[in-house]
């Protein structure tokens, strides 16, 4: 590409400025001022226009060149390019969008108009503005303002031109710019960084959603347990209730049954009360009952007293008579006489019967005795002793019982005589036997004679001393009859006057006529206040509890009472015990209720819903997707860009280093015959001189600037290959160097001008002098 | 039925919810929550509401302080005319930690049983039918236990539910079949968030008023409840505004700015001019797209502050690019020139759309470490 010419319309403080360029070395020589810079921006916007929009005047082309005037900037461009040649006619507005373009095919006379934000330059040249800036466009900007500063930024720019084919931008630290955002993300360890924090809060979300669950869970069983038991309770509340009215109806009836007691006992109480009201409406108490009985009480005995009394009379009377006729009766003692002698003679005949008896006795005896052992003596002695002892004793005593020693004296007597010795003496045994029973009979015989008598002769002297005593005893009776007579009659007379005394009190109450009337009037009040004590009684009782005072309140009371009686009524300890049981059930499961309830109101009170969580985590996966996405961009850009950087270096670097070093030599007279460009950037040097390369930063300056300068122009060859070459714009490049460097700077640039067109911008006259020496062009715009 | 009868639906108003996502906003937003509901109770008297539907999630859960449902208690009794119906959601279960069984509850105030329920209102001749949730789930059936009678009462129905075909879902499914054989003249749903319009199977109107108050990010775009009238079996019905905010998610486009004050500047105007005046009262979740010029560059940071003076809430996600004429740029000789050409190589020979839009954001991403620092700045 060759500039042809420009055409300043209104640009800065140029206008109508019309400058023709030639394919080769141009030197534009101008004072300060003169506008070789303006020049400069005015073909660069040409092609670019600006995108700056800051504010200031400095940083915005469109504000700092905005003619003086105030006329709209414009002008045009010729240029060829591919052996075409172009014009371009640019208004310029407020920005590239605004800016109004057309492109002039000069050869074809056609014409294309370029809107909104295209760069005429980049679609030429296939260079962006930045590029075409830091390698065509070679200002004085650029320049290092003091060596170290200079060394650091010819170093950096030179780096960044050899990585990336643009000095402001450098490989690794773009890559750095990634690699930090990735790192923002995840860490190298994977640990650190957003994604790994936003996804361990996630996961402790999910965690506690996952709690929550099961919390939420707890709590749902724990309500419907509660539900349950609440249910529970209400059946037993209500069982309670049924139980405590049925004690109520239990209650009720009892009481209407004690008031209804209450009224009935109260009502006959009255009733019997009315019974035992008196004539003089006083009521027949208990003392009227005692003084009624005391009357009767003497009355009656007095009755007593009287029919004794006529009873003594009687017996008297009677005894008298029995004397009397006692008395009158003699022959009673005759024929007692009589017997006793009769009975005395008998005795006397038995006497002689025993005595006759007891000689043969005594015979038998002694022949007996002669064949018998001495024992059977004393048998027969004892025998004979002991009957003779009992007979005397029994009439001595006068006791039969007595005769029974009889009896023993004759076993003893017998038993003598049944003792044998020898055959010989059973005939006298035999014969002493019957005569000793013979004996013994009579002996009876005589002995109740002899009772018999002692009987007729006690008959008789009693019957004397009867006779005797009655004599006097009827007299004495006789007296005391008389006088029992009189009392008796004074006792009939008091009696009457009681009797009076007593139907008189007992009419106060009812009309007697009898004491046998006023006894039926006494037992019958005395039964009314029994019944009156008794009603009284019920009535107390009844009446306890109800506090009632009166058989009117009583009826009151009783009205309010609702009737239960048809209803069935159960037994009152059965009811408090089932109440009691319901209760007992009711109360444990209101303690169960108030044990879950608490737990409930404890352990769930920061309970959240399981749906409450997923705000968060949503916002949290959404991060999440949105850092992985950022992250996986950031992975593929530092993977793309490793692998521009490898096609770079592989083609773009080498080329620049061989270049370079060739345009290095040139402009140092071939001092240097070597460049090397490390991996890292570092350039460094080797003269011809020395085999040992130097840095560049052991480097004059001035060494340093031609080392960057040669670099740039390889840059601009290298970067314009495709639209073959860039004009090479330099803004007073030599300024810096010495005399030597400058004529060997000017020589090179006119022989590099053989193929690339230079406009170098300076307003020093010598160089523009020593470059007139050459074939160059001077465009003097010194005004 | 020739009365008329005037009801408002409402639902998911999750009073106590924390709101982490407001950030610093989360104690104003849910004391405006609060403020919401108690706007909602003054639009019963205005409109003379005579029936007031809540489908569930009135609360955020059965743990909500104290003062929380003393004043829910309190509007309820500001609107005396009206009366409340409520049946409990997944969020705020009828269990015996309910926070309204602990309290006296005013006489207007209707709490629909865990059972399937009707409570009629014989002089109005209105029945209100419903289920309250028994747990923080609950098992939705095809039909309601309580037939219908065509006994001349209007009938609507209560109940927070899941509109879906899956009865084993844990969110008390409602389907097709139970609204078409519930016999109601209006089934009041809550569970959705978001207003679902006023739907008719067979003979039964249903709608989800969605929440009347926004809660976050998914919640976006004007919030509000049905005010709806019976007369003569007709419905007539509106949604009626009610959130105090609005939450938004907006793309704007920042091409032009060249600053971050710019951006800013740019920002503010996008939204006043799509929302009006009281843009600023919004809480705006915001996505910058656009080309921007290389070397311009932009602080989300620096945004952030500036917007933070004008707007109620804002967050910021970056998405700018850099405005580059890739074409030309992939012709340059350059690290920059070749890492564009092999971006859109990638590009080119990738058939799914996503992959390409991600090595795009890539690309991008790339160019911006050419300029500046590249940082993740979802805030």
């Amino acid at each position: 590409m060759r500039i042809e010419s420009i055409n300043i319309i209104a640009f800065g403080k140029l206008k109508n400025c019309k400058t023709e360029f030639s394919d080769g070395f141009n030197v534009v020589l101008g004072d300060n001022e003169d506008g070789k810079t303006t020049i400069m921006e005015f073909i660069k916007m040409m092609f670019y226009g600006s995108k700056s929009r800051v504010s200031g005047i400095s940083g915005n082309p469109r504000k700092k060149y905005l003619p003086w005037d105030g006329s709209p900037m414009a002008g045009s461009i010729e240029f060829s390019h591919n052996n075409k040649r172009y014009r371009i006619e640019r208004e310029f507005g407020a920005s590239n969008a605004t800016d109004r373009i057309m492109l002039f095919d000069v050869d074809l006379g056609t014409y294309e108009n370029f809107t909104g934000n295209r760069e005429i330059g980049k679609e030429f040249f296939g260079i962006s503005c930045a590029a075409f800036e830091k390698s065509a466009f070679i200002g004085n900007d650029i320049k290092p303002a003091d060596n170290s500063e200079a060394d650091g930024e010819i170093n950096s720019k030179l780096s960044n031109i050899t990585s990336s084919g643009d000095e402001d931008f450098s490989y690794e630290k773009i890559l750095k710019r990634i690699t930090d955002a990735k790192e923002d993300i995840i860490s190298k360890s994977g640990k650190k960084g957003l994604y790994p924090t936003h996804k361990s809060q996630l996961e402790e979300l999910e965690e506690q959603q996952t709690a929550c669950v099961a919390l939420n869970r707890r709590r749902d069983e724990i309500s419907e347990n509660i539900a349950a038991l609440e249910g529970q309770a209400l059946q037993l509340s209500k069982q309670k209730s049924d139980i405590f009215e049925s004690i109520k109806d239990v209650e009720r009836a009892e009481q209407r049954s004690r008031l209804i007691e209450f009224i009935k006992a109260a009502e006959e109480y009255e009733l019997t009360e009315k019974a035992l009201e008196l004539n003089d409406q006083s009521i027949a108490d208990r003392d009227f009952l005692e003084t009624l009985n005391t009357k009767i009480k003497t009355v009656k005995e007095l009755d007593l007293t009287e029919t004794n009394r006529k009873a003594d009379i009687k017996l008297l009377a009677d005894d008298i008579i029995a004397l009397e006729k006692e008395q009158s009766v003699d022959g009673n003692r005759d024929y007692l006489e009589k017997q006793k002698n009769d009975v005395y003679e008998k005795l006397r005949e038995k006497n002689q019967k025993l005595a006759q008896i007891e000689a043969t006795c005594a015979i038998l005896n002694s022949k007996l005795e002669n064949s018998k052992p001495r024992a059977r003596l004393i048998f027969l002695i004892m025998g004979a002793a002991i009957s003779l002892i009992a007979i005397c004793g029994a009439i001595m005593a006068n006791k039969p019982i007595l005769l029974s020693g009889v009896v023993l004296g004759i076993i003893l007597v017998i038993s003598a005589f049944i003792f044998k010795s020898k055959p010989k003496t059973d005939s006298l045994d035999e014969q002493l036997s019957s005569a000793i029973s013979q004996k013994q009979k009579i002996l009876q015989d005589i002995e109740q004679l002899r009772l018999e008598l002692l009987e007729k002769e006690g008959l008789l002297n009693r019957r004397e001393v009867q006779a005797s005593t009655a004599k006097e005893l009827l007299a004495a009776k006789n007296t005391d009859m008389v006088k029992r007579r009189a009392a008796l009659l004074e006792i009939q007379n008091k009696k009457a006057d009681l009797l009076t005394d007593l139907i008189k009190f007992t009419s106060k109450f009812t009309a007697v006529s009898d004491i046998s009337s006023a006894e039926q009037t006494a037992a019958h009040i005395a039964e009314l206040l029994q019944k009156l004590e008794n009603d009284r009684i019920r009535a107390q009782f009844a009446v306890k509890g109800t506090g009632c005072k009166s058989i009117s309140e009583a009826k009151e009371k009783l009205s309010y009472i609702k009737n239960v009686d048809d209803k069935p009524m159960l037994n009152r300890d059965i009811l408090n015990n089932k109440l009691r049981d319901a209760t007992d059930r009711y109360n444990e499961v209101i303690k169960e209720i108030t044990a879950l309830k608490a737990e409930l109101s404890t352990a769930f009170n920061t309970i959240r819903t399981p749906q409450e969580f997923d705000r968060d985590r949503n916002e949290l996966i959404e991060k999440l997707a949105d850092e992985k996405d950022f992250y996986e961009c950031a992975e593929i850009a530092e993977k793309a860009l490793g692998e521009a950087f490898s096609d770079i270096r592989k083609g773009f670097g080498s080329a620049i280093e061989q270049r370079a070093l060739e345009l290095f030599s040139k402009i140092t007279n071939n001092r240097y015959n070597r460049v090397s460009i490390s991996k890292n950037f570092d350039i460094a040097v080797s003269g011809n001189d020395t085999l040992s390369s130097r840095d560049i930063e052991y480097l004059s300056r001035g060494t340093h600037d031609q080392a960057y300068f040669a670099l740039r122009l390889a840059l601009s060859e290298l970067l314009a290959l495709d639209c073959g070459g860039l004009p090479v714009l330099l803004d007073d490049v030599f300024a810096q160097y010495d005399d030597t460097r400058t004529c060997e700077g000017i020589k090179f640039l006119e022989e590099y001008s053989r193929a690339n067109q230079i406009i170098f911008f300076t307003c020093h006259g010598e160089i523009a002098r020593i470059a007139g020496k050459q074939s160059v062009k001077i465009i003097n715009i010194k005004q | 039925m020739d009365r008329k009868i005037t009801f408002l639906h409402t639902a998911d108003i999750h009073l106590g919810c924390e709101l982490k996502t407001s950030g610093p906003r989360a104690s104003e937003r849910r004391a405006e929550i609060l403020l919401c509901l108690k706007n909602i109770f003054s639009l019963c008297n205005i409109h003379d509401v005579q029936i007031m539907l809540i489908s569930g999630d009135l609360f955020e859960n059965n743990s909500v302080s104290e003062d929380i449902v003393d004043s829910f208690l309190d509007y309820v009794k500001s609107a005396p005319k009206t009366r409340v119906f409520y049946a409990a959601g997944n969020h705020d279960p009828l269990t015996a930690d309910s926070p309204l069984l602990d309290h006296s509850l005013p006489d207007n105030l209707y709490i629909l049983g865990t059972k399937d329920e009707c409570i009629p209102l014989d002089d109005i001749g209105v029945k209100v039918f419903g289920r309250s949730f028994s747990g923080a789930s609950m098992k939705g059936s095809n039909t309601f236990s309580i037939p219908s009678e065509n006994d001349g009462f209007l009938k609507l129905m209560v109940i927070h539910g899941d509109f879906g075909t899956d009865i084993s879902g844990p969110y008390n499914t409602i389907t097709r079949e139970f609204i078409e054989t519930s016999g109601m003249d209006y089934i009041a749903l809550g569970h959705v968030h978001k207003y679902s319009g006023v739907n008719k199977i067979g003979n039964t109107y249903f709608a989800y008023p969605g929440c009347p108050e926004p809660h976050g990010f998914d919640e976006t775009g004007n919030k509000g409840v049905i005010i709806g009238s019976f007369c003569d079996n007709v419905l007539s019905h509106e949604f009626v505004h009610t959130s105090i905010r609005t939450y938004r998610d907006e793309k704007i486009d920042i091409s032009e700015a060249v600053t971050s004050d710019g951006a800013a500047k740019i920002i503010v105007g996008s939204l006043k001019e799509r929302f009006g005046e009281m843009f600023n009262k919004n809480l705006y979740k915001l996505t910058l797209i656009g080309r921007l010029p290389e070397g311009v560059k932009i602080k989300i940071s620096q945004i952030e502050r500036m917007l933070s003076e004008q707007l109620y809430f804002a967050k910021i996600k970056d998405r700018t690019e850099v405005e580059i004429d890739l074409d030309i740029l992939k012709n340059e000789n350059t690290l920059k020139g070749k890492f564009v050409k092999i971006m859109l190589k990638k590009q080119e020979n990738t058939n799914d759309e996503s992959e390409r839009n991600k090595l795009r954001c890539a690309m991008f991403l790339g160019l911006k470490a050419f300029s500046s620092e590249v940082k993740y700045n979802e805030d």
